[in-house]
């Protein structure tokens, strides 16, 4: 499962790093301390950056949330992109008959993104035992969290095993239809 | 002195401690004496060497192994003041915790910095790179973005099933496209497919030209592939069919040769098509659906209008439509509209048909037709014209057709006037009428006594360069009757 695991994340190398940099990042905002800052390492921790045990609940909220929120928006624009261009439009070729090069680039980089969005399975956990733990948070944060949450603890528990890569294929395959619900919509009003 | 020792034994003791005391001082006034010489001596080499300078290197050199010396002497000193398992985790240096962590595995200095953990500057830039990446991935969606609502225009028809409107709205999208130098195939392929569904062979070579010829061995083309292939075979038995029966066409009915051109048109179905020179400079361009076989399909049709042309009993004309059902029970839009009118003039159960029909294009007219046609077939007029009139007033598209059955239903039913007015209406109505519409014109003006009308599409036909039906003729010598006409035969005017 390891290798499949890290075939995923080299698969999707830069959804992996890009994940890994918001990590950074949010360990930075937040002053945690970085207790093994390399990206691309050979073992679970690839992708994630090795950091000191969370304590308060709010560091851990955004230790999950905004390496999730950021890789987000960079798949959810490049995969719209790559997949309606390539999928629904089926630009493969430019005008002048030479490969598309570009269109591919954008949905490798979504589908990387979306690969690589939720945090580490310990990060998961700390964060259930922080919001769901006895004594630890009251109902309404509870009740609050539970849409966000339940999505990051599900991500991480997929990601765990590589399956994040089939769920953002084919959610690559539904952008467009997706986009075709409103899009025309829009286009024409603001038109 | 043993001699003392044994008289007072008191004495001798004192004696023997004196001489130990003095011994030890002579002993220490001996090393002081060492000490001393050996600081003068150290001192006049000092001396010396601060005089000439002569030993310096050697000096210089026990200096540095001072200098290294210190350290470990410190270390060993630090050793035994912190326990190597209390250092910190990161320096190694100093002992482990923090102020505000006692417990912490880092000092103070390593925690600070930990907490400010340096990014390298080829990650900022490969991330930054990647935020370039959406910003332009942005651009070009919206550059796309025109095309992509055409587009969506065209598939929502399409999922309604509104063929027709579905390929026009293909065609609207692929010229914004193309204004915007996009090569959607996937578009050129969704409106091939669109179009041979309708039947629409002529012009699909065309948007085939924008896919690549290699292409086409693909999966996700491999429906296009055939649809061309189908394609090129229908418009080969086209040619091949209309160069049996052409000639034929203006031919009497009983003079045509329905064996020997039946034949002919059965013979193609085992023939090899010849290639043909606009073939060969044709596939030089790109991807060319090259017919080697003629369609089995289109020679059942050829055969059914063979006996449609001969007047041929309905049921033999039936039997060729539901052969080239068996055979591409796909290709609805070349049986449906036949079977469903001849199920309709020979009493059948219409409604599998018309379903079969509004399921492949809900835009297609020929169901409502043909249910019209089928309650005039079962002499419900009434049913009919209301069937009609509620299906014109909904704006169909196949109104002046609609205004036909009408009047074909009035001509039953003994009102001419009222035949005339709907047939005219239809006649109106219609940008392109066809030559039935005109010969029920004519029919209608006959029997209504609109002989100024009668005229005028008597030499609107021949000035188009056709001639009026014999049904139109023979009715108006006497020799049929309207009921004749509608109800045997063909049971209608062609």
């Amino acid at each position: 499962m390891r290798i499949v695991y890290l075939a995923v994340k080299y698969i999707t190398v830069i959804g992996t790093f890009l994940q890994a940099f918001f990590e950074h990042l949010t360990c930075r905002a937040y002053e945690i301390l970085i207790e093994d800052g390399r990206y691309l390492r050979q073992n679970e921790m690839c992708g994630h950056i090795e950091h000191e045990i969370l304590r308060k609940r709010s560091t851990s909220f955004a230790m999950c949330f905004f390496p999730f929120l950021f890789n987000l928006l960079i798949g959810l624009v490049t995969v719209s992109v790559g997949s309606v261009n390539v999928y629904y439009l089926g630009e493969f070729f430019t005008s002048k008959g030479f490969p598309n090069f570009l269109n591919f680039l954008f949905l490798w980089v979504g589908i990387s993104a979306l690969t690589n969005l939720f945090p580490q399975w310990e990060d998961a956990l700390t964060l259930k035992e922080q919001i769901y733990g006895k004594g630890k948070s009251n109902l309404f944060v509870k009740i609050i969290a539970a849409p966000i949450f339940g999505i990051l603890y599900a991500g991480a528990y997929l990601q765990r095993y590589g399956l994040t890569l089939v769920t953002s294929i084919a959610f690559s395959f539904a952008v467009p239809y997706i986009l075709s619900t409103f899009v025309p919509a829009l286009y024409n009003l603001v038109k | 002195m043993d001699e003392h020792k044994e008289k007072d034994g008191a004495l001798p003791e004192a004696e023997q401690s004196a001489s130990e005391s003095q011994a030890l001082h002579d002993e220490l006034e001996d090393l002081a004496k060492v000490f001393q010489e050996e600081l003068d001596r150290a001192k006049t080499q000092a001396r010396e060497v601060a005089e000439n300078g002569v030993e310096e290197p050697e000096i210089l050199i026990q200096g540095l192994e001072d200098i290294a010396e210190r350290p470990a002497h410190r270390e060993s000193v630090s050793e035994e003041r912190v326990p190597k398992e209390e250092l910190c985790e990161c320096c190694g240096e100093r002992r482990r915790g923090t102020v505000n962590n006692p417990n912490s595995l880092y000092c103070d200095e390593c925690d600070a910095g930990l907490r400010h953990y340096p990014f390298d500057w080829l990650n900022v830039l490969i991330a930054l790179a990647a935020v370039c990446l959406v910003f332009f991935g942005g651009y070009v969606f919206a550059t796309h973005t025109e095309g992509f609502v055409a587009v969506c225009k065209a598939e929502e028809y399409r999922r309604e099933n509104q063929k027709y409107s579905a390929l026009d709205a293909y065609a609207e999208a692929l010229t914004v496209l193309e204004s915007n130098k996009i090569n959607a195939e996937n578009v050129y392929k969704r409106e091939i497919l669109v179009a041979s569904s309708l039947g629409i062979v002529a012009g699909i070579e065309e948007p085939a030209q924008h896919i690549q010829a290699w292409e086409m061995s693909l999966p996700h083309f491999y429906k296009v592939k055939r649809a061309l292939q189908s394609g090129a075979e229908f418009t080969e038995t086209v040619t091949a069919a209309e160069e049996i029966i052409g000639p034929y066409k203006t031919t009497a009915p009983e003079k045509i040769p329905y064996d020997d051109l039946l034949a002919r048109l059965e013979a193609l179905k085992t023939a090899a098509v010849p290639e043909s020179e606009d073939t060969q400079s044709a596939r030089k361009k790109g991807y060319q659906a090259k017919a080697e076989k003629y369609s089995l399909s289109g020679v059942l049709f050829y055969q059914y209008y063979l006996a449609l042309m001969s007047e041929r009993d309905l049921e033999v004309q039936l039997g060729f439509v539901e052969e080239i059902r068996e055979t591409a029970p796909e290709e609805v839009w070349l049986y449906g509209h036949f079977l469903g009118d001849l199920y309709a003039k020979t009493g059948r159960d219409v409604e599998p048909v018309c379903k079969l029909l509004e399921e492949a294009n809900a835009e297609d007219g020929s169901p409502l037709l043909i249910r019209a046609t089928a309650l005039r077939m079962q002499k419900d007029y009434d049913g009919a014209i209301a069937l009609c009139e509620e299906q014109i007033a909904k704006g169909s598209d196949v109104s002046d057709d609609l205004y036909r059955q009408i009047g074909l239903c009035y001509l039953l039913k003994g009102e001419y006037e009222a035949a005339y007015t709907a047939v005219n209406n239809g006649f109106q109505s219609s940008n392109n009428p066809s030559v039935q519409m005109c010969n029920t014109l004519a029919l209608t003006a006959l029997a209504a006594g609109q002989a100024g009308a009668y005229g005028e599409v008597k030499s609107l036909l021949e000035n188009s360069g056709f001639t009026l039906s014999a049904e139109v003729t023979q009715y108006q010598s006497g020799a049929l009757t309207v009921e004749q006409i509608l109800t045997e035969g063909d049971c209608d005017i062609s």
